[in-house]
């Protein structure tokens, strides 16, 4: 029997790997297992035939002092990635269909030669196993249509004119980081959006953990504490459970933290209600980013941004790089719904303002033949 | 305006006083955000989270969206409430 989509969890608790698994592996521990020896098998089981597969990885490397960890992924036999896993983000890998069984089983060797012992890396370790990667969550899923396959560089949309239609533009993103400002371009023009992530950061993982648990406890006021901003003037929350830091707008000093932590907590849940209502709703989202180390990273976050908002588009905004100052302030659609754009020359509101709508003025779906000739 | 509309505009005045701190506030139906000082997304999330607890009401994302001012509010807990 072939399957659609496989999704397997290797920590102790909710863990359905077990049975996937082959040699190299060592007992599940609370939120993760850690692979054995020098190579570590996983036996996929047939799929149903697609174009293309992604392969998506959460784990994390052991790297004491003068170890760094690499990678390599092989698939029936076939080299499929080689790399040195990052320390948390996920990644993901597009595997082209032809090389997916239909029949049998896939056979997944993940080779780190790499591996190290605990008890002779780190001092006072008593740990004699060889490890190298954590695994916490493998996801193999269909890709509608993968990264990097003829990404096409956008035509720049004008600025909306009025302000209205400014507003409805920038009101469509919640802005992640906190680099170069669309957080302080939407309130500019009024464009306020009612979103859990916005005037916040995350890392990329705690928002993917998110995405997993629905946010679950975020609304435990034990979670929460306050720091003051750079300027000391106003209070920013922090939910330790999922490393969210958000402006509340508050002035340090003239509020009573205690039940300013009674009404966020509650903010927040209402927040991360309407998170997943948007979803339900079949209400788009869209998210930018800072820039991300590899492409791989992009499109695991995008692929399980999609698996919860089918609608979602994620922006990340980088840099243009040094070979292509040209491509300040133009958009590159990188695969349907995930989108690279480069920082305008200036950053003012106009220029977030034809970033924004051009990411708005490509059809979400728009992964239909033909797409990417252009 | 119907009577039980009358009363959730009355239970509103006195909901958005608490909330802004602000007893001389005057609201009508259409009041709206850019009528109120300080009347931003933060506070709209405080203001649908008392709406919520007051009426024992879930508002979603597309109905909170679709609010422009005070009367649509009412409208919109009239019909959840009825």
């Amino acid at each position: 029997m072939s399957e659609d989509a496989l999704h397997l969890t290797f920590a102790a608790k909710g863990s359905n790997a077990e049975p996937w698994l082959g040699e190299g592996w060592h007992h599940a521990e609370d939120d993760h297992r850690w692979t054995d020896g020098l190579a570590s098998v996983i036996r996929l089981p047939a799929f149903k035939p697609q174009p293309w597969f992604a392969l998506t990885l959460q784990c994390w490397p052991f790297n004491p002092p003068g170890v760094t960890q690499s990678a390599t992924l092989n698939l029936n036999g076939v080299e499929i990635a080689s790399y040195r896993p990052p320390h948390l983000p996920p990644v993901a890998f597009v595997i082209p269909g032809e090389l997916m069984r239909t029949d049998g089983e896939n056979r997944l060797v993940i080779h780190h030669p790499d591996a190290a012992s605990p008890a002779r890396t780190q001092q006072g370790s008593r740990d004699t196993r060889w490890v190298s990667l954590a695994f916490q969550r493998l996801d193999v899923q269909p890709l509608d249509a993968p990264l990097h396959v003829a990404p096409r560089l956008l035509p720049q949309t004008p600025a909306p004119e009025g302000a209205a239609a400014a507003r409805a533009v920038l009101a469509a993103f919640q802005s992640l980081g906190q680099r170069r400002g669309l957080g302080r371009t939407q309130p500019h023009c009024e464009a306020e959006p009612l979103g859990l992530l916005s005037f916040a950061s995350v890392l990329p993982e705690n928002l993917v953990k998110g995405l997993r648990t629905r946010f679950e406890g975020v609304g435990d006021v034990g979670q929460l504490s306050f720091v003051t901003d750079e300027n000391k003037r106003f209070l920013i929350g922090r939910h330790a459970l999922y490393g969210l830091d958000f402006q509340t707008f508050k002035l340090a000093g003239e509020t009573d933290v205690v039940d300013l932590a009674l009404k966020e907590a509650q903010r927040l849940a209402t927040l991360a209600r309407r998170f997943f209502e948007q979803r339900e709703n079949d209400e788009e989202i869209c998210l930018r980013l800072g820039g991300f180390e590899s492409p791989g990273e992009a499109l695991a976050l995008h692929l399980l941004l999609r698996a919860y908002h089918p609608r979602a588009r994620l922006l990340i905004v980088d840099d243009p790089p040094a070979h292509a100052p040209e491509r300040a302030g133009r958009v590159i659609e990188l695969r349907p719904g995930l989108y690279r754009g480069y920082f305008p020359v200036a950053t003012g509101p106009e220029e977030w303002l034809r970033l924004c709508a051009t990411v708005l003025a490509v059809g979400v779906d728009a992964d239909a033949p033909g797409y990417g000739s252009g | 305006m119907t009577t039980p509309a009358k009363r959730i505009l009355a239970d509103l005045t006195d909901l958005l006083h608490d909330i802004f701190v602000r007893p001389d506030l005057v609201v009508t139906p259409q009041t709206s955000a850019a009528d109120v000082s300080g009347w931003d997304s933060m506070k709209q999330i405080d203001i649908n989270i008392a709406v919520e607890e007051r009426y024992a009401i879930r508002l979603t994302s597309r109905e909170i969206d679709a609010i422009r001012n005070v009367g649509d509010l009412i409208d919109l807990i009239e019909r959840k409430t009825s």
